[in-house]
């Protein structure tokens, strides 16, 4: 027996039917994937000369987009496994929503690894020759484990879903019935199964956010165990990862109003749902600046020669620009917003949280970038200076492009609001969600 | 046992690192599979042996 969802049609009706516009998405997106592709392409055969890299600017853009897809990344696990923990069941109907921004995103942060390298085979180098005293061999070991524990999590409470695509979506092409039966493992809504299914994802919860902790402080450890200015911090890691949080469950609310929109799905993702999300985010902007404030504080008091070569390079310097943009974009306008004009209007809500986005890539730009540009050893190393090239800019939009690609090929052939976590009744025992218009607060 | 002492050894020398990589990895994956194999497995011998009409899962594969 099925849960019981009075939402069910509404939810599967996306699934039902690919329409001409999604063609058009598909195909547009598509075409800027392969640009992106071609740019690689032509990386590969000219060498990482063609970017703006060049001696002592190691990392660039690719490694911007690394540290931002990887924070984007925290929205699922953050959604689904810390407020699961915390028993917060309004959390149930964005669940899925958030967790494929994770399972697509994550493809994209360790592939700008990748493409960072200029030749991917040389990946086989840290499997082959790496020591484990190198950070690079954490970042590895973390973020493999982490997209591997990702893609099963999402999968697992993907199940039973399946399973109601699998016996309702009858009139579906021959291929997608085939794709639903495998992937339900033969699943049969058994009251035991859901228990044990329950279970299982309890217990990831607790391991998927301690790992949600480890990977983004090994990301940012692959900058704080070098001895550079700006970046030798303790305070990196919990800085990294509330950044990531904030970015992450910022691009939860944008792909929610999009969803909502889209797929008419108003009475499912519930107003309340933002209010609630407005809460966190008001939360996490907060500690976001205290984090700012305590590392900027720390280091301008020292007044270390090469630390502060770095600081005032992004307060008055050439990067202050970015970095004024930066603190506007992330703190001082959605801050506002949220306060004022965010509550129970969605439309401010989602401004603001582009805002936060563009700041977030903003902040792992203008994390890197100066530290690279003027790094310890000044004066064995010369001053540095970055301009992202043309080749590195196709390839960031291609990463843009295609985890919205991914996400919208995703949303057509399996439910993005998850049918039986939202279920009034599940088989066999009383497991019954509150409605989302009553259980999102505000 | 200088407990200490191998730590530092196995940090400090130069060697396969990925095979932790792969082993951690590897670990995971079977305890994946068979957490799956575990769940998806629940109430198969219960609804052998205790048949019920109301409860009676019902094959919709076909």
């Amino acid at each position: 027996m099925e849960p019981k969802n009075q939402n069910v049609q509404q939810i599967l009706a996306p699934v039902r039917r690919v329409s001409a516009g999604d063609y058009l998405l598909w195909g547009v997106l598509l075409a800027l994937l392969l640009t992106g592709l071609g740019a690689w392409t032509w990386q590969f055969i000219e060498g990482l000369g063609i970017t703006g890299m060049n001696r002592p600017v190691y990392w660039g853009v690719y490694i911007t987009n690394f540290v931002f897809f990887i924070g984007l990344a925290h929205s699922g696990t953050f959604i689904s496994a810390i407020l699961r923990i915390a028993g917060q069941s309004w959390r149930a109907p964005l669940t899925r929503a958030a967790e494929a921004i994770t399972l697509f995103s994550l493809p994209f942060g360790a592939g700008s690894i990748i493409i960072d390298m200029g030749h991917p085979e040389r990946i086989l180098n840290v499997i082959f020759y790496g020591r484990y005293q190198s950070p690079i061999l954490w970042d590895v070991t973390a973020v493999s484990l982490y997209m591997l524990s990702s893609i099963i999590f999402f999968y697992f409470s993907l199940i039973p879903d399946i399973a109601i695509c699998r016996d309702r979506l009858t009139d579906a092409p021959r291929w997608q019935r085939r794709m639903y039966q495998i992937l339900a493992l033969g699943w049969k809504h058994h009251p035991e199964q859901y228990r044990r299914l329950e279970k299982v994802l309890d217990g990831m919860a607790v391991f998927m956010t301690m790992l949600v902790v480890t990977v983004h402080t090994v990301v940012s450890w692959l900058f704080g165990m070098t001895v550079q200015p700006g970046w030798h911090t303790a305070l990196i890691g919990p800085f990294f990862l509330l950044g990531a949080i904030l970015s992450g469950t910022a691009a939860v609310v944008i792909t929610l109003a999009i969803l909502r929109k889209v797929y008419h799905l108003e009475n499912v993702l519930h107003v309340g749902l933002f209010n609630s999300l407005r809460k966190l985010l008001i939360t996490f902007v907060l500690g976001w600046l205290y984090m700012m404030i305590a590392e900027h504080l720390t280091i301008g008091y020292s007044s270390m020669t090469e630390e502060m070569v770095v600081l005032n390079d992004k307060f008055s310097g050439t990067f202050s620009l970015i970095f004024w943009s930066m603190a506007t974009f992330v703190f001082g306008l959605p801050l506002l917003i949220f306060l004022f004009k965010g509550k129970n209007n969605i439309g401010w809500m989602v401004f603001a949280c582009v805002l936060i986005n563009i700041g977030m890539w903003l902040e792992r730009y203008i994390v890197i970038i100066p530290t690279e540009v003027s790094p310890r050893m000044l004066h064995v190393m010369g001053q540095g200076h970055y301009l992202p090239q043309l080749p590195e800019i196709l390839i960031t939009i291609a990463c843009f492009a295609g985890l919205i690609l991914l996400y919208a090929v995703f949303t057509r052939f399996f439910p993005i609001v998850p049918i039986w976590e939202t279920a009034q009744e599940l088989p066999g025992h009383a497991h019954s969600q509150p409605a989302p218009a009553a259980a999102a607060s505000d | 046992m200088n407990i200490g002492g191998l730590v530092h050894a196995y940090f400090d020398n130069a060697g396969p690192g990925g095979v932790f990589v792969l082993l951690v990895v590897g670990v995971a994956c079977t305890t994946y599979y068979l957490l799956a194999r575990w769940f998806v497995a629940g109430g198969r011998t219960e609804s052998q042996a205790v048949p019920s009409t109301d409860e009676q899962p019902v094959s919709m594969d076909e």
